[in-house]
Order: structure tokens, then sequence, then C-alpha cells
């Protein structure tokens, strides 16, 4: 399977904070989320993708080009957290503007999304809504027909109808298996409805890249003693929480766990409950 | 390029439309009905000024960070900005030649008006200087900072041109030299102003390019 975008190695640093050796691969046809805490490096990564920043060590693909060459930047769409064009412009002035920037923006497709999402085309972009913004970018990215696509943040602060309008065009993008979405979003559920693949960045380091279907059967959360934890063997425990209420872990094989453990409850995993354990900030349970 | 340019235009064009409207009105009103140049000259600094806020746009709705994921250069980002100041300076020349134009048309031509078109090439250049500098500080330093240092930098040197050229200066005595030798402009004949005019142009014209490849530098080596 042909990768879209590969990173390997990436480095970044900043006064407060540095990204280290993040390797991901994001291969054709898939949804690779982005996940971890406010700070934890998913925008400085997507930056370095997207060659909005430069990284100081470690080698990106985008399309097997680097990506501060135009040739990979014409096949890759972005969507940032808001609009990107001043609020006075309009879907059709965008338009005027965006056909004259990408040579293969298509200007036919971009008036049918913005039929399909109900964007007025006379209407300046700060009149939308949040959500119609959202949409008008989205919109602009998929005219230019990237083969990639990558949103931070996207839909954050969307409502619940409009995010899965939203999901399902991504769903719809990568159906020829030829496309795909690479986004990072605080809203963990949306990624375990659309993503085939999780990326979990804990203070500026890749914890695992891994299928979210192995990830969500493989993976468990134990709630158990603290003593009945300990007695595990430790190829089953990813990470453990304890408190005044009991202890609680994060397990891998969760048949074997339920063999050694019969009594013990056994709940599904989810990615905001993985990012707890490893961030650590739950309230005790 | 185009559509950089059309970026920063419609930008522009659909913040200050009314407001550039309602300048033409009334500093057209002014110059002609009050025979005051002074109105087109400074529409002229004005304008030139104008694509200084689009820089400001352009940070406020974080364009700079999505147009790095465009296939454009640096060079192009920024070349469109001093396009487009041309451009906004190319229509203010043309109201103030239109300005007066219609002024010798419905009152004749007036005694202040001498001098005009000179006086018109001389602050196009001092427009395109002090914008094209100003662009690349604004990239380096930020547009607000760029801005009041300009401002600053011309209103000390107005400030000391009105206090030290008249007689009566309150720094006339602190610089007699200088007072003597500017004083001795009176004397210089159409011919000479017209030769300094085109200098003051050409050397602005310079700086605005000068300006365009210090700013391509600047924001080639920026991070968003």
């Amino acid at each position: 399977m042909e990768n879209l975008i590969e990173v390997r190695g990436l480095c970044k640093r900043y006064k407060n904070f540095s990204l280290e050796g993040v390797d991901l691969t994001l291969p054709a046809g898939q949804i690779l989320g982005l996940v971890g805490e406010n700070g934890a490096g998913k925008t400085t990564t997507l930056k370095a993708i997207l060659n909005v920043i430069r990284p100081d060590e470690g080698e990106i693909r985008v399309l097997g080009r680097p990506p501060r060459d135009p040739a990979s930047r014409c096949q890759v769409g972005v969507v940032w957290e808001d609009s990107y064009f001043h609020g006075s412009l309009t879907p059709k002035t965008i338009a005027k503007v965006m056909e004259n920037l990408r040579p293969d923006w298509d200007r036919g497709l971009f008036e049918d999304y913005c039929r399909r999402f109900h964007l007025e085309a006379e209407k300046p972009g700060k009149d939308f809504s949040r959500g119609m913004r959202m949409k008008l970018s989205l919109a602009t990215a998929l005219a230019g027909r990237p083969r990639v696509l990558v949103l931070d943040e996207a839909t954050s602060g969307l409502d619940p109808v409009v995010r899965g309008e939203i999901l399902d065009l991504f769903l719809e993008f990568i159906q020829d298996e030829e496309r795909s979405v690479l986004m990072s979003s605080h809203i963990t559920t949306d990624l375990e409805r659309v993503a085939d693949q999780i990326a979990y960045l804990h203070e500026g380091r890749l914890v695992f890249q891994m299928e979210k279907d192995v990830l969500m059967e493989e993976m468990a959360v134990l709630r158990a003693t603290a003593a009945q934890i300990d007695a595990l063997p430790e190829e089953l425990v990813a990470a453990v929480r304890k408190g005044s209420f009991g202890a609680s872990a994060l397990v891998r094989h969760p048949q074997k766990v339920r063999r050694l453990l019969p009594g013990a409850v056994l709940d599904r995993f989810s990615i905001d409950e993985m990012m707890q354990f490893y961030a650590g900030r739950e309230e005790e349970a | 390029m185009k559509g950089l340019f059309l970026k920063d235009l419609y930008g522009l064009m659909g913040l200050y439309k009314k407001n550039l409207i309602l300048i033409a009105l009334v500093y057209g009103l002014m110059g002609i009905a009050g025979n005051l140049p002074f109105f087109f000259y400074i529409s002229v600094w004005m304008m030139g000024s104008y694509i200084l806020s689009a820089i400001t746009l352009d940070q406020q709705c974080g364009w700079d960070r999505y147009a790095r994921t465009l296939p454009v250069s640096a060079g192009q980002i920024v070349g469109a900005k001093f396009l487009v100041g041309l451009a906004f300076v190319a229509m203010a020349l043309a109201y103030a030649l239109a300005g007066a134009g219609l002024r010798a048309l419905l009152l004749g031509w007036d005694e202040a008006w001498t001098g005009y078109f000179e006086a018109l090439t001389m602050i196009t250049g001092l427009s395109l200087a002090g914008t094209g500098l100003t662009i690349p500080a604004s990239y380096k330093w930020g547009t607000d900072k760029a801005r009041n240092t300009m401002l600053v930098f011309y209103a000390l040197l107005f400030a000391a041109i009105f206090l030290v050229l008249p007689e009566d200066g309150a720094l006339a005595g602190v610089f007699p030299g200088l007072r003597e030798s500017l004083a001795g402009l009176k004397e210089i004949t159409i011919a000479q102003v017209r030769m300094a005019a085109a200098a003051v142009l050409a050397a602005g014209g310079l700086l605005y390019a000068l300006g365009w490849a210090m700013a391509r530098q600047i924001y080639a080596r920026m991070e968003f």
C-alpha cells in the first residue's frame, strides 16, 4: 500500500517545547487520527508536514516529495481550525482567488460543494457561523482535488449534526483508496467513528501509531484492586492509575486478563480514557 | 500571483471601500472648492500605506500559515503585496490628476497649484519609499511597531523642517548652516525642481524595490 505521508525522526525544538523523533505514516485510502493533550505537539507535527515550519531534524515526504516542493503542495488540501480568508471575502471572491492560486483548482466542484453545504455565494465569510466557515474551508480544500486532506482541530466547536456530515464526507473522500485524511482532533469519538489508524502524541513524543480496530480489540480498561493489578504479568499492563477508591489499568489482551481475573470489571477501551491514563490527569478513581 | 493579488485587493476593498469613497469625496471637495492641493498630495501618501493593512489582515486571520501550504513561493506572496501597493498608488495618482483637472476646468488654475505636478511626483516617491521600507519592517517586527516607527520618523522629519526652515523657527538658530543652505532652495529654477522631483521618485522606486527584496528574505525565513 502506498504511503502518502511519511515522517521519520521529526524533531522541532522551541524554548518551552520540543517535538522529538516523531515517526508517522499515512497509507493511501485511510484516515489517520492524531490525538494528544493540549501542547502535545499535534499542530507542530502538522505544520512541519505542511511546510509551515522547518523541522530541526528528520525527514518528511508528502507523496514522495519534501513538503517544500510545490508539486507536493498542489496535492494537499488543508483545513485549519478557522477560516484563513479575511471575513470580507465571499465564496464567490474566494473562488476567484483560488482558481488563480492553484492550477488544478476546480471552480465547478467548489460551487457544487457550496450548494451542498448551503453556502451563499455572495455572503461574506464573517457573516457565516463557525460551522459554515468550516464548511467553506472544506469546500475550498476539496475543490483542489487533493490526494491528502489535512485537518487541524477542524471539527472542534461544531455541533454533532455538522460534525456528522463532515465525517461522512471524509469517508466519501477516501472511498477510491487513492486518497487519505490526516486529522487532529480533541473529539476522540469522531476519530473512533471514522479513523483507520490512531497516532498518539504525548509531551512531544509519539507513544504509538496503531490500527484503530486493533486498539479497540486488544486494549481494555480494567477496574480492580491495586493488588490484583500488581499481580498481572507486566506485558499485559500498559498503564496503571491508583486512587483512594480503587485502581484501574489500561491492559492489553483483555481475554487473557479475563482468564486471570474472572471477577474483575473490563470496560471497553476509549481514546479519551487512554489519554487520561498517559497524562495521569483524571481525578482519582 | 494573480490569486494573491486578488486576495489582497478583495480584502482591502471589502474593508475600506466605504472609507475610500468618503475620503475621495471629502478630500476632493476640500481640494477643489477649498483651493487646497494638499488634500490630493495626502491622498497619494495615504493610499500608498493601505497595503500595510493587508499585512495586518493576514496576521489576524492566519493567512500566512495557510499560504505556506499553497504552491506559491515566499517571493510571490510578498511580491503581491508590493503590486497591490503600486496599484493603490496608481489609483491615488489618477484621482489626484483628475482632481486637479476638474479644479482647472471648473475654477481655473490658481497660484496655489503652482508646482502641483512636481510636488505630486515627490510625494509619490516619498510614499513608495515609506511603504517599501515599512513592509519588510512589518514582517520583521509586526505592523503596529513598523507603522508607528514610520510615522514617528516622518513626524520628526516634518517637525524639523518646520522648526528649522523659517527664520523665526524655534530651532533656526541651532542649525544655522542647514537653514541657510535650505533657504537657498528658494532660488532654484523650475527645471531643477523637476529634476529633484524625478530624483525623489526614482529613489522612492528604488527603495520600494529594495523593500521587496528585503521583505522576501525576511518572509522566507519566517515560521507561522
